[in-house]
Parts: C-alpha cells; structure tokens; sequence
C-alpha cells in the first residue's frame, strides 16, 4: 500500500470515507461530501490574526511586580501551552493527512495546523517580552518532569498511529519486528489508533488548553498581564473552532455512516475513550497542585481549578457521547464566559476593551503647574 | 397557508423537560434563547455564543426553533444552538431545571 502524493486512479471523492480511502488526488472544492469542513475553513481564515498586533509592553512592568509564587504559575501555565502549541502544530499534519480521503477535509486538517503554528509564534512574543532570556524558559520545557509527564502521554497517541501508517505504507498489513519489538498491522488497528488519537487530541484541546486558558484569564481578571490575556483571547477562540472540528469528526466516526468499520470500532473503544479522557482530567489536577505549590493567587487556587477540571471534562464528554466521570456542578469559574465569548474579542486595538491600551495612551493627570508660563 | 396578513402569533412557552419556564416575550428582539434561559439560571453551558464552537449545544423534546445567524455545527433534527436562535412554536428543551428560576404553578401549590 505505497503512499502517492498524487494518485492518479480517477475516483469521485464524495463516495470515500473521511480517512483510509483513496487518498486525495485534485484539491477540488465544488463538490463536497462533509461542507461542515468548509465552514471551518472559511471561519478559520476570518479569525486570521499576526500575535505582534498585540502589544504586550505593559506585561513586563506587571510581570516584574508579581510576588514569586505567581511568576512561577505564569511561566510555568506559559511553558505548558508552549508545550501543547508545539505538539499541535505539526501533528494534525504529519498523523492525519496521510490517511485523509476528502479533499474539504485535508485543507481543514492543513488550516487548523496552520493556525496553531502562529499560537507558538505568539509564545514567542509573549517571553521574548517578559524575560530577558527566553531560552530558560523554553529549554526547561523538555527537561521540566511536570510538563513531561503530560507531554509523553499526549504524544503517545500520535506517535503510535505515525509508526503504524509508516509500516503499513511501506509493507503493507503483516505482524512484523521493529526496532526488536512485534509489531501487528492490519487496517483494523490503524483505525482504531486513529479513533483513539483523535479523542486524546480532543482532550487536550477541550480540556488541557481551557485549564491553561483559564490560568491566564484569572491574571487578566485582576488587571495583570492584559496583553497576554488578550493573546490568550484569540487563541481560545481559534480553538473553539478546532474543537468543533474534532468533535464533527468523533461523531462522524461513532455514526459509522461514513465508514462502518470505523462505527464498531469507536464502541469497541468506548471504555478506552473513557479513560482516556478521565486520564487527561487527572493529569490536569496533578498539575493543578503543581502550579499552586508555592501559594495561590486571588481568584484562582488549587481547589478552584480542580473543580474546573471536572466541570469542563464533564461538559466535553457529554459532547462526544461518553458517560459523565464526575458530580453535575455549575461552572466554578462564571468569569471565563466573558473571556471566551468571541464576541468580545476584537482586533482593532482602538476597539479594544482591556485597559492596557488605554492606559499610557493619554496622560490625563494635569498639573495647575503646567499652564504657569502661559501668558493670555 | 402563504397569506400575506399578518397572523397574530402566540406567544411560545419554553419548557425545561416538560416543566414550564417562561412565556416568550417578543419584545425583547435582540435576546436569544440562551441569554434568555440564563437570565432564568437554567444550567446550560456556552463558550462562543456566536454560533460556531456547539458547546451550547441542546436537544429538543418538541417545537422548533428559529435562528438568528447561520450556526456552523452540524445538528441533528432534535437539536439546536441557543445561542443563536428564538423559539419558533411551544418550545420543550431537554434540560434539567435544577437551579433554575421556575414559575410558580397554581397546582403545585396545592399539591
């Protein structure tokens, strides 16, 4: 089953499924078998922002007031999405698209990916401007044990559908020894990676990146760091989108319209997707104690951000049909709907409603002093 | 039924799992159903409120709905976004009314 970048079989790719079709050849768009895809794409491209509109000047004065234990929970909330960001920005890419079969699709996969690549742009931006040497921020993100931990679990996933479709394009279905260790292949198993990668990246956009939203969101409530908040801001509405997509998919899966095989697999997986997800919850909590070991902050603290954790777990599990882990509760933090509501985001800075721009634009504090030499 | 006159509407009752909620008042135009709902305190969650995340997502028992923008989600017949819809006719979501601010009702009263 070589892989071609071009496969020159004719075919009409509404009658294939989203994945382990043929691949796609023309890049067409006038017919479409999912145009929810294309919505996404559209919408994506009209949320299209460059992080150097942002000014984030203000943030080093706040960052260098902040006691220690608060500098340490904003780094440490800073290297995590940096983190997430980086694994977002190349996966969807290199896992997906070589087993993506609808042209509609393959172009929201290669958007989405894209739009994540200028979330780790902005990273960048924001340290660049906080700290004198980014490099210490940005190299303990792989030594950092907390940070590891949840980024060898995140990988995993993908890094085992990676491996499978390599072996499978390259030799075909067949058990085989990889690197010393048996490897079975069969198309069965590759789906059921690919079902299980799409949840786990449905976990980390829906719940690991909300616990991180809402760590820079709780700064901004208190007037601190705005300009990383307003960052933050447009990236959690690129995301919303994101998980919309991968949420469409997951039930196009469990429907098994789309592919039937893919239907009895996404059952077969129900109670893995399950702990999967409790997993990712789980792991959130842990690091939920980690950022606050040192102190919390006003608005925000370890037991806060727990309950978040389970109410937001709770509320995208519901979304891709799977039981409910944890008590039904109202949403512990009512803030964050003021933050994620896209219709308060705006781009124009002159529109804008964070204080940081206005402040230092006029100076409005007058002196009588100041007309002292005037002379009518 | 494509008469042009105007047609006095009823007014829709939102109803929460068959439980009254709240008689639907057109005058407030600009109100979508889950500003509405939330003023009510029914528990319902949101993110964009714009019609493109489906976070607000809910299924509905009966009636329909109308939408004020396009939402980008693809829904099935017995659901809908409140997030940008008004009710079309009687109105029954499939929502818990724990917590919510429910109308007195005369027989519960009694009861």
């Amino acid at each position: 089953m070589a892989y071609s970048i071009f496969c020159q079989t004719p075919n009409d790719a509404t009658r294939e499924p989203m994945f382990f079709g043929q691949a796609v050849n023309v890049a067409r768009y006038d017919q479409q078998k999912y145009e929810l895809f294309e919505k996404l794409i559209e919408k994506q491209l009209s949320f299209f922002w460059r992080p150097e509109e942002v000014d984030v000047s203000r943030d080093k004065i706040d960052f260098a007031q902040l006691p220690e234990h608060e500098k340490h929970i904003f780094l440490s909330n800073l290297k995590y999405q940096t983190l997430l960001d980086s694994i977002q920005g190349r996966s969807p890419n290199v896992a997906f698209l070589p087993l993506v079969s609808l042209p509609e699709l393959e172009t929201w996969i290669e958007t989405w990916s894209f739009s994540e690549t200028i979330h780790s742009r902005s990273y960048t931006h924001i340290i660049r401007n906080i700290v004198n040497d980014p490099s210490v921020v940005f190299e303990d993100i792989v030594v950092n044990q907390e940070i590891l931990k949840r980024a060898t679990d995140i990988a995993d996933y993908y890094d085992h559908l990676i491996q499978l479709t390599q072996v499978y394009h390259l030799h075909g279905e067949g058990v085989f020894t990889i690197a010393g260790k048996q490897l079975s292949v069969t198309s069965r198993d590759i789906k059921k990676a690919l079902y299980l990668c799409m949840m786990s990246v449905n976990a980390l956009e829906a719940i690991r990146f909300y616990v991180s939203f809402a760590c820079s969101f709780a700064f901004a409530e208190r007037k601190l760091m705005e300009g990383n908040a307003k960052i933050i801001r447009l990236i959690a509405r690129d995301e919303a989108l994101h998980l919309n997509g991968t949420q469409h998919i997951i039930n196009l899966m469990q429907a098994g319209r789309d592919d039937a095989e893919m239907g009895e697999i996404a059952k077969e997986c129900h109670q893995q997707a399950y702990e999967l997800f409790l997993r990712a919850a789980e792991q959130e909590k842990d690091w939920a104690k980690y950022l606050f070991k040192d102190g919390s902050m006003i608005g925000l603290n370890e037991t806060i951000l727990i309950q978040y954790v389970e109410y937001i777990t709770n509320q995208r599990m519901k979304a891709v049909n799977l039981p409910l882990p944890y008590p039904e509760r109202s949403n512990p933090l009512p803030w964050m709907k003021n933050w994620l509501e896209s219709d308060a985001v705006q781009v124009a800075p002159q529109e804008v409603e964070v204080s940081s721009y206005l402040v230092g634009q006029i100076d409005s504090a007058v002196d009588e002093n100041e007309f002292s030499d005037f002379d009518l | 039924m494509s008469s042009q006159t105007l047609i006095f509407k009823k007014r829709p009752i939102v109803l929460l799992q068959g439980e009254p909620l709240l008689l639907w008042n057109w005058q407030q135009q600009s109100q979508t159903l889950l500003q509405v709902l939330e003023a009510k305190k029914v528990r319902i969650f949101s993110e964009c409120r714009s019609g493109y995340c489906g976070c607000c997502r809910t299924k509905i028992r009966s009636g329909s709905v109308r939408y004020l923008i396009e939402p980008l989600a693809e829904l099935a017949p017995d659901e809908c976004l409140p997030c940008c819809c008004v009710p079309n006719d009687d109105l029954d979501l499939e929502l818990s009314c724990n917590g919510a601010e429910m109308p007195l009702l005369r027989e519960k009263r009694h009861a």
